[in-house]
């Protein structure tokens, strides 16, 4: 049975970043990286960025590496606990404004507010990157595998799960030499 | 035709979880615009914008707002079961898997060469929205700030939206004035 403490803590965490996710789960990683490899100490920085790749592998959508690191700290419990504190608070926020939703009457300020949540959530993308980054890397061949992906993927449509492959691959044969 | 209920969106949001693999946008917008016609491409990008602009995962807003439009709260709470259910179950599959043979040496070789290729990916979707940013110098400017703010100076999120959000709000609304 999981300790009810670190599942509340769970539940706080998830429950607040819910509400402040904008632009994706993605986005969040980088505080979620914070929360649980440098506040709660409960996961090594090489574990939180391997569990993010595993979540990768994964068809569905992004917000299962909630599910998949509640699991790791907490067993199903914490899976449960996390993914739905992850879940609820935004989806009643979106439920109410479907409710209220008049086709056509909000686009202006869905335009304007979009456009000024961009820079915030491309940059905060950007710094879970980087944050992602030094958490999987520890020597050279880790950040030139990176790099090669993110040219890669930024300059032909190969299906991430194909580099990820290769990455699999690539970390077999540097385990081995 | 007649619109979705519970079952149906339950069953095709299902299909959309299983299809997409880092990210199921794309599937969505295949599913309902071009294969079950239960939005056009104008509604369904409004809807979309919709969902983007409030928190939480995009693609699980847009099922509650689909959902919503179709079926009330039961077809909201059918279009998320459906979208996650599948996937759920398929990720905590991997983790016991990775519980268990992630301790031997050449498993954990191999992840930790994913995990590098995973940072690669979202480093890449990073820049790629970078770029289409790149038209508005200050739109840029902003981004690196948030960039700094968590990458650096470990703000929360919110700090770092509430900071920015309005700074980016202010800024159209000046220049839109002015160019207009």
């Amino acid at each position: 049975m999981a300790d009810p403490q670190v599942l509340w803590t769970l539940a706080v965490f998830f429950g607040r970043l819910s509400l402040q996710a904008f632009g994706g789960v993605n986005v969040a990683l980088g505080s979620m990286q914070r929360f649980f490899v440098v506040e709660q100490q409960w996961l090594g920085a090489a574990e939180f960025a391997e569990l993010f790749a595993l979540a990768q592998t994964a068809p569905g959508p992004n917000v299962i590496v909630v599910t998949l690191l509640g699991w790791r700290v907490a067993g199903l419990a914490g899976a449960l606990v996390s993914t739905l504190a992850m879940l609820l608070p935004a989806a009643l926020l979106v439920y109410l404004c479907a409710c209220t939703l008049v086709r056509g009457r909000q686009q202006q300020l869905v335009k304007a507010l979009l456009a000024a949540l961009a820079p915030a959530t491309v940059g905060l993308l950007l710094a879970s990157g980087g944050i992602l980054a030094r958490s999987s890397n520890h020597g050279l061949s880790g950040w030139v595998l990176t790099l090669v992906t993110a040219v890669v993927a930024l300059s032909c449509r190969a299906h991430p799960l194909w580099l990820i492959a290769v990455g699999g691959l690539a970390g077999l044969l540097a385990g081995h030499a | 035709m007649a619109a979705p209920d519970a079952g149906m969106l339950f069953v095709q949001f299902a299909k959309v979880g299983l299809s997409g693999f880092g990210g199921c946008l794309p599937w969505a917008q295949r599913a309902l615009v071009d294969k079950l016609r239960w939005l056009d491409q104008k509604t369904f990008t409004e809807l979309l914008g919709i969902a983007q602009v409030l928190p939480g995962p995009n693609v699980c807003n847009l099922a509650l707002i689909v959902g919503t439009q179709f079926a009330g709260w039961r077809g909201a709470a059918a279009a998320l079961g459906g979208l996650l259910c599948a996937p759920c179950l398929i990720v905590l599959a991997l983790g016991a898997a990775y519980a268990h043979f992630g301790h031997q040496p050449q498993v954990h070789a191999a992840l930790s060469g994913m995990a590098s290729v995973g940072a690669g990916l979202l480093l890449a979707s990073a820049l790629s929205l970078l770029r289409g940013l790149s038209g508005r110098r200050a739109d840029v400017l902003l981004a690196m700030a948030a960039c700094a703010a968590l990458g650096v100076l470990g703000w929360s999120l919110w700090m770092v939206l509430a900071v920015l959000v309005p700074a980016a709000l202010a800024l159209h609304a000046y220049t839109g004035r002015r160019d207009g």
